[in-house]
């Protein structure tokens, strides 16, 4: 039998959500491994698997067909296959229309549940009939498995629906293209039906089609497939009857397996052929066209390009040397011939509009970084003449992706998160609507803990172990110090237990199967107008947005051009840091205003006073710096990528800092290899640290061609694709050694490759984000109270919480921070003009926004007199005027806090006006005839006289006794944390100092002896457990002076992992480790720290 | 008008109200130990829900000695305590705890109400005053029998009495009410939730914190709820009980996520329900004719037995001792869930053979030979078949009789009918020789033949997730060579063939 014989027409894949149990690459090996030389995986309403399966394919020697299930209105599903690119075409289209428009509520839907909603965002997609035909140019339709409508008409016994279905299919798709497909699985009872699909396509004149209607690659997996059936019918395994599988025969066959099976029906096994025949599409032939964009008459792309880029470039360059212009028309040269003008037009225009219009500020970076034009359009901020980027890492000629398309780079621009960001994505969509932009989708795969609890759930596990199971380990998978089958031990389920091994095998089966599709955080594709015919689009999950049923990878595969607008959390700090200098009159107002190598700005960043800054604030960062003492930009570029699981596991941290300080000599791999390696490696001392740098070896010592190159570019960035990487290695090492490269040599390079695999930082992307490093770190140093305000105005973001932010500004910054409050306070944190720090009042829990601008305009007309007046005035429910002065903002209207809290109690009505005014006369004319009076009564405050300070006490006026006693210290800090999460005062460790006397502070620690025995406390504020540090946890505590750090080793942290993970406050001995300036404490015993005084603080853990 | 002397002299021969209440505090958790064995010397929290984040509500002295708080979350109170039993509260085992203190708040006042979970007020004012504190405390040796801790509080108003039970060691008797008050914690008043974060944001932390604010302010600020919150503070609250009637029925259950799967932390429990149930009986004044115990297993089976006592019995010790013979003979395929216990009652003495009461001469007997068939033939294979849905063929369970007939289901699609198959049962053991993977003679002790034509095999397969439930099975249809068409299986893992039945 050869593989000629039979050609898989019907297989369906993991990405037929809980239908298939196979990702493609899965079901391509497994086909070429039954030497079926084609294959057609047809997911259900959708094409999402389509690019795996076509680059697997094609690297196994195998024609990936393309097609997909289609629901229709009653529920069935309907298999067709793509004959042409017209058909792609219609069937991306078709299922676009599908899942985007809602549906009429005159047509019937039997897909949908009792009460369902026909336009509700998850509703079953399906096509109406109307719809299958105005888009079957192009398609042949096969009538389908027990899902399709022709079996499902025959199961129940109709025969004439059957038959009218078939017809009708006829009449849709033409005669010539819909075959009866006929599918068998050991079943009893399978015969009879395949007995009358014959019947019927004989009497329709169609022909027969045998497929295998694979759900699965090999018969293992019917497992996965059965615990899917549980998932999608949410029961359990025990429960599930014959909703499940009757056995393990829906996995592919081979052409012998088909023949023996259809042995007395061989035509059925023939038409595959010829079907197979008549299938003249792979997405090889995808014919994805460059966005174009509109220039105004006259002009082309090329020569508006070319205009504008001139034309920036005078205002943006200070002068304008022939080396710069000759770069600039050697880009342009190669753009215009890529045909990649209106690409750029686009990125350019968008950029302008944001910047114009919005006020937003926006940034390229990647590798758009290398480019000159990017850089004069203002698109990047890096300028890559002065930093001697090479435009070629961007874009090139022979840049071809590993399955044959085009290789594009993507722009990535960073704009500030949240609403600007949104703002702009929606513009996006606004102009290229309906269907010119969308989206990137990013798959959503079964991951450790969660894909363990559903199949524990699936087998009927009890609740209480699946709890406990998700409570002890739940912040991620640390296989390196325990394995699941343990975890689950310790989790309640005892080793012997039935159903562990089945539990064990389904988690190991699931792990990395698509679970559902989500959007990218930033990607779009933009096909002006015509997007749904290159890839079918679906709504996403955020109102208002779509996304193309591919991720990244594999638009990038494609060759379609990607721009991610990401949200970044610095950028929108930075953003409103410019802002507020500006309100106050001082400079920066952009970027470009901040002066370059600030001198006290490296100073603070050598000492890692970095609390706050982008990227170089972690615990590992701040610990580097000291060491590494970056001095200009291109150090920080390199501090921002040496601190980064790559790196550290290629062992090139303490080498490149060695080497930066003079401990240890500069080599370049080998000394034979010193010439040809010093001009890739000078920069970095000898150390390959950024992408650019492998790639420039791997052509320089392995003659790399520049795809090959693109091929490791890109290997290594391929999450999802290990035996790529594996491939590309092995190609980079036979290079190698053909070139009698000595096997030292050839090991350190490839060894550096699997370094780089998957974290690798490139050398523009570096710069673009030291930065922002920078520029975050000038204005920490120079515009603190600016940036502290703009910090706590965009939470959460970076390491830190806001608490901890205060208590650093207060601490390294010298920012004196004032509390909440009703008179001062906006809905932000504000800069007073004394520079001092007001906290806004959008930090108080359970305030509305709405109530607030409401207070904010009424005050502006006119201060709050009293606490009666505010009442009166503002439109706080009382739970919000009782959270007010349990913070204290009240605190300028009463004597304190409870003062205030005792009166907003006692609340006037707002028809109680006249009557509050006479009782209060009448009261205060008591006060003043007898002052000695204990007065408790509830009109105390209306009687005070309110002051400038607003302080009544501080006045000297009279104050009456009040019935309730103002806060203690740690009352008003334990009321803070509660009302605020933070507090303007005291750090809460300063209270219980004085019951800690063999503790060591934060900052005293550097003063103490290396290898001496210490003991830390305090809040954790970060528990830290990098993948690649072999079960290390990483644990910072904060107290009044500052943030110690302590490393505890797997086996402490295994023994106390609850202790570690839930305990608010702990107290850790051990010894001390010292290291140019950075102390950290290596645990030796941890234990809870109990002290009422110390509220729960926020902590950044495992991320 | 009553002369003022015959006034005097009529209150005073008119008792004082007086008014007791019985404690059980950290009521669910007591419940929940009197019923498990297995935890007695254990750390044990009790959570509020069985979410993840629900908070810990009551904890044994062992769990607080180690660190657990009330409102740590269950991984919390784990890291505080790496051995701590978790559990949740069981409604049945709280309803039986509640019965039984019921049932000794019966034995000391016929005037009892059942306040709330846990607490029981009694009217003690009949009492002699010299004698209140001794029988109250009298009561407790019978409640520790019954598995219960209580404490005693006895004042002149039922909330009073409440209080004083909460703070006494075990008894607390009040005497004054505003010196008793005062440096009670605010919780004591069961401040409303509403008002809570109030009081506590005024820092008030004893009743005589908020009962040194003035009655109007506190009116005025907090409303009903916080007057009456108010009032409670300052003992200034009365109210007349509502008396409960005494058990009618005589019965208990108890139901669980922790299943049994070993005798005795059931008899555990019924030693329990009997010691109870006897202290309803003689409370009533009646004796036990006949007790019901029905067992509840995993699979839903009910395993249930009515045992007649030869003549009525107070006796908890004898009804321990009946179920225990029964239960001794037991044997259950799945582990127990749900125990039911009811005790049919009568009136000792007067108790009268019935004319169609069995007429067994030994009860107990024949129930014990009941049981020992069970033992014999194995529990499970006592009951009404029922068809599992499953595509095993012929799989089924046996279950109690359902008490009303399902409706038939659809037939199933005309296609799938064939040739009727006539059974072999059980299938006859073959031996069969095969080509290549195709049967090619088969040999049983009634058929040797040669196999002309085969079809198959038709496979099916399943319980693949439990090792020991897990099958598979190719059926082949071969026509013999001598004439007649056989359904031939084989199974896996037993790798046995046989042959099924013969088609007609």
């Amino acid at each position: 039998m050869s593989m000629s014989d039979y050609v898989e027409l019907h297989a369906s894949s993991a990405f037929s959500f809980l239908r298939g149990a196979s990702d493609p690459e899965a079901l391509v090996r497994a086909a070429q491994a039954l030497a079926l030389g084609q294959l057609a995986v047809l997911d259900r309403d959708g094409v999402y698997s389509a690019p795996r399966t076509y680059s697997t394919a094609r690297e196994n020697g195998l024609v990936a067909r393309v097609g997909a299930e289609i629901t229709l209105a009653d529920g069935s599903a309907l298999p067709v296959l793509v004959k042409n690119r017209t058909g792609y075409r219609n069937l991306c289209k078709l299922i676009t229309l599908a899942k985007l428009n809602p549906r009429s509520p005159s047509v019937r839907v039997e897909g949908l549940a009792p009460g369902e909603d026909p336009h509700a965002r998850k509703r079953p997609c399906f096509a109406t009939w109307e719809e299958l035909s105005a888009h079957a140019e192009g398609l042949i339709a096969l009538t389908g498995d027990e899902d399709g409508p022709v079996v499902r008409a025959l199961a129940t016994g109709d025969l004439p629906t059957a038959a009218a279905t078939v017809h009708r299919l006829k009449t849709v798709f033409g005669a010539d293209n819909v075959y009866v497909e006929v599918q068998r699985r050991r079943l009893r009872g399978e015969n009879v039906r395949v007995q009358l699909l014959a019947d019927l396509a004989a009497a329709q004149k169609i022909p027969l089609l045998a497929t295998s209607g694979a759900r699965y690659a090999i018969p293992e997996d019917r497992i996965v497939a059965d615990a899917f059936v549980c998932l999608r019918h949410h029961t359990t395994l025990d429960r599930a009857g014959r909703l499940l599988s009757a056995n393990s025969e829906r996995h592919l066959r081979s052409a012998e397996q088909m023949h023996e099976l259809f042995a007395d029906r061989p035509e059925a096994i023939a038409h595959t052929l010829r079907v197979a025949d008549r299938l003249d599409f792979t997405l090889q032939n995808l014919d994805y066209e460059f966005p174009s964009f509109p220039v105004p008459p006259g002009e082309s792309m090329e020569s508006y390009l070319r205009a504008i880029a001139y034309r920036a470039a005078d205002r943006r360059l200070r002068h304008r040397t022939p080396e710069v212009n000759e770069q600039i028309e050697k880009e342009l040269r190669l753009i215009a011939k890529l045909n990649f003008c209106g690409y750029f037009l686009i990125v350019w225009d968008i950029c302008k509009w944001a910047r114009e219009s919005r006020g937003t500020l926006i940034q390229g970076r990647g590798s758009a970084a290398n480019s000159a034009v990017c850089y004069v359009l203002g698109i990047t901020a890096v300028n890559p003449m002065e930093h001697k980027l090479l435009f070629e890492r961007f874009l090139s000629e022979g840049r071809v992706g590993v399955d044959g398309n085009p290789s594009w780079p993507d722009v990535d621009l960073d704009l500030p998160s949240g609403d600007r960001r949104e703002d702009v994505i929606q513009e996006i969509y606004k102009r290229y609507q309906p269907y010119g932009a969308a989206m990137v989708a990013n798959v959503i795969t079964y991951r450790g803990r969660s894909t363990t609890r559903e199949m524990g759930k699936v087998l009927g596990l009890p609740d209480d172990i699946l709890n406990r199971f998700s409570s002890l380990y739940a912040n991620g998978d640390f296989p390196q110090t325990i394995g699941l089958e343990d975890q689950l031990r310790l989790s309640g389920l005892a080793k012997t237990h039935s159903r562990l091994p089945t539990l064990l095998a389904l988690s190991h089966k699931l792990k990395g199967l698509p679970r559902h599709l989500g959007q990218h955080s930033g990607g779009m594709v933009l096909c002006p107008g015509h997007l749904h015919t290159v890839v079918p689009l679906e709504p996403a999950s955020m109102e208002g947005r779509t996304i193309v049923q591919w991720d990244k990878d594999d638009c990038e595969n494609l060759g379609l051009v990607k721009i991610d607008f990401l949200g970044l959390g610095m950028m929108a700090v930075l953003q409103e840091t410019f802002e507020l200098c500006a309100a106050r009159g001082q400079s920066p107002a952009v970027f470009d205003d901040i002066p370059h190598d600030d001198p006290e700005t490296y100073k603070m960043i050598l000492e890692a006073k970095t609390v706050g800054v982008f990227q170089i604030e972690s615990r590992a960062q701040m610990s580097t710096l000291p060491r590494f003492k970056p001095l200009n930009l291109y150090d920080l570029a390199m501090q921002v990528a040496i601190v980064r699981p790559g790196p550290i596991v290629g062992n090139l941290v303490h080498p490149l800092i060695k080497r930066r300080n003079g401990e240890e000599e500069v080599d370049y791999i080998d000394p034979s290899l010193t010439e040809r390696l010093k001009p890739i490696l000078e920069r970095t001392k000898g150390v390959i640290l950024f992408q650019e740098q492998m790639l420039s070896i791997s052509m320089t010592l392995a003659g790399f061609t520049g795809g090959e190159a693109e091929e490791l570019r890109r290997a290594m960035g391929f999450t999802k694709r290990p035996d790529r990487l594996a491939n590309i290695k092995a190609k980079l090492r036979a290079h190698l050694e053909e070139r009698a490269y000595a096997a030292a040599v050839i090991d350190k390079i490839v060894e550096a490759v699997s370094a780089f695999a998957f974290y690798g930082f490139p050398e523009s992307h570096a710069i673009s984000f030291a930065l922002l490093a920078y520029a975050s770190s000038w204005l920490k140093r120079h515009r603190a109270p600016e940036f502290y305000a703009s910090l706590l105005n965009n939470q959460p973001m970076g390491f830190y919480s806001p608490a901890t932010l205060l208590q650093d500004a207060r601490r390294h910054c010298g920012i004196k921070v004032r509390a909440v409050c009703a008179q001062h306070s906006a809905w932000k944190c504000t800069v007073e003009p004394d520079s001092a720090l007001r906290i806004g009042l959008n930090y108080v829990k359970g305030i509305r926004e709405r109530a607030v601008a409401h207070m904010l305009a009424v005050r502006a007309e006119k201060p709050f007199s009293t606490l009666n007046d505010f009442i009166a005035r503002t439109e706080f429910t009382a739970p919000e005027r009782r959270a007010l002065a349990a913070v204290g903002a009240l605190n300028t209207l009463a004597p304190h806090r409870r003062a205030a809290l005792w009166q907003v109690e006692a609340a006037w009505s707002a028809d109680e006006t006249l009557f509050r005014h006479f009782a209060v006369a009448e009261e205060f004319a008591e006060f003043r005839t007898d002052d000695s009076r204990k007065y408790a009564s509830s009109k105390t405050e209306s009687v005070l006289p309110s002051t400038a300070s607003g302080d009544p006490a501080a006045t000297g006026v009279f104050a009456p006794t009040l019935p309730l006693k103002p806060m203690t210290l740690s009352e008003r800090i334990a009321a803070d944390f509660a009302g605020l999460s933070l507090t303007a005062g005291d750090h809460p460790m300063r209270l219980v100092r004085a019951r800690l006397p063999d503790v060591t502070c934060a900052a005293d620690l550097v003063v103490e002896k290396d290898g001496q025995e210490v003991t830390i406390a305090g809040s954790v504020i970060c528990r830290q457990r990098p993948g690649t540090a072999k079960g290390v946890v990483f644990i910072s505590l904060e107290d009044e002076t500052g943030i110690a750090n302590a490393i505890v080793y797997a086996r402490l942290f295994e023994s106390l992992r609850l202790t570690i993970t839930q305990e608010p406050a702990l107290r850790i001995t051990g010894k001390l480790q010292h290291k140019a300036g950075v102390a950290h404490v290596r645990a030796d015993k941890i234990v809870p720290l109990r002290l009422g005084e110390l509220p729960e603080q926020a902590s950044h853990d495992f991320h | 008008m009553w002369d003022e002397r015959v006034c005097r002299f009529i209150l005073g021969h008119f008792p004082r109200p007086m008014f007791a209440v019985l404690h059980l505090a950290d009521f669910p958790l007591q419940a929940l130990l009197r019923t498990r064995a297995d935890l007695d010397r254990q750390p044990v929290a009790l959570l509020g829900d069985a979410r993840r984040e629900a908070p810990v509500i009551a904890c044994n002295p062992l769990a607080r000695s180690a660190g657990v708080e009330l409102g740590l979350t269950g991984p919390q109170a784990l890291a505080r305590c790496a051995g701590l039993t978790l559990c949740l509260s069981v409604p049945t085992a709280e309803a039986d705890a509640q019965a039984a203190l019921l049932s000794v708040a019966f034995s000391l006042s016929p005037t009892v109400e059942a306040t709330s979970p846990g607490v029981v007020t009694l009217d003690v004012s009949g009492h002699r005053a010299d004698e209140r504190e001794s029988r109250l405390c009298g009561a407790m040796p019978r409640l520790v029998a019954l598995g219960l801790q209580a404490t005693v509080g006895l004042a002149a108003t039922p909330l009073l009495a409440q209080y004083a039970a909460r703070l006494a060691e075990p008894f607390l008797a009040v005497e004054n009410h505003r010196t008793f008050l005062a440096p009670l914690p605010l919780a004591t008043a069961d401040p409303p939730a509403a008002v809570w974060p109030i009081l506590t944001g005024w820092g008030l932390r004893t009743l005589g914190d908020l009962t040194d604010l003035s009655k109007a302010d506190i009116a005025q600020r907090l409303g009903p709820a916080g007057l009456a919150l108010w009032e409670r503070a300052a003992g200034q609250t009365n109210r007349p009980l509502h008396p409960v009637v005494p058990a009618h029925s005589f019965s208990a259950s108890y139901e669980t996520e922790h299943e049994f799967e070993t005798i005795e932390p059931i008899l555990f429990v019924l030693r329990r329900f009997v010691d109870r149930l006897a202290l309803d009986l003689a409370n009533a004044a009646l004796a036990a004719a006949a007790l019901t115990l029905t067992l509840t297993c995993t699979d839903e089976t009910t395993p249930s037995r009515r045992i007649r006592l030869p003549e009525p019995s107070t006796s908890a010790d004898i009804f321990f001792r009946t179920l225990y013979t029964w239960l001794e003979s037991l044997r259950t395929d799945n582990a127990i869930k749900r125990l039911h216990l009811e005790i049919e009652p009568v009136r000792a003495l007067v108790r009268q053979q019935g004319l169609f009461d069995n007429t067994l001469v030994d009860a107990h007997g024949f129930a014990d030979t009941l049981a020992r068939a069970t033992a014999i033939v194995g529990s499970g294979r006592v009951g009404t078949p029922f068809l599992e849905d499953s595509h095993r063929p012929d799989a089924f369970t046996l279950a109690a009789p359902a008490d009303t007939l399902s409706p038939i289901e659809p037939t199933a699609p005309f296609w799938l009918r064939g040739l009727s198959l006539r059974r072999f049962r059980p299938p006859l053991p073959a031996h069969v020789a095969l080509t290549g993977a195709s049967p090619s003679s088969v040999w049983t002790n009634e058929l040797h033949a040669v196999v002309a034509v085969a079809h198959g095999p038709y496979r099916i397969s399943g319980d693949w997730w439990e090792r020991a439930r897990e099958w598979e099975r190719d059926e082949w249809d071969v026509e013999l060579v001598d004439g007649g068409v056989y359904r031939l299986v084989h199974e896996t893992p037993a790798k046995a063939w046989y042959v099924e039945g013969e088609y007609d």
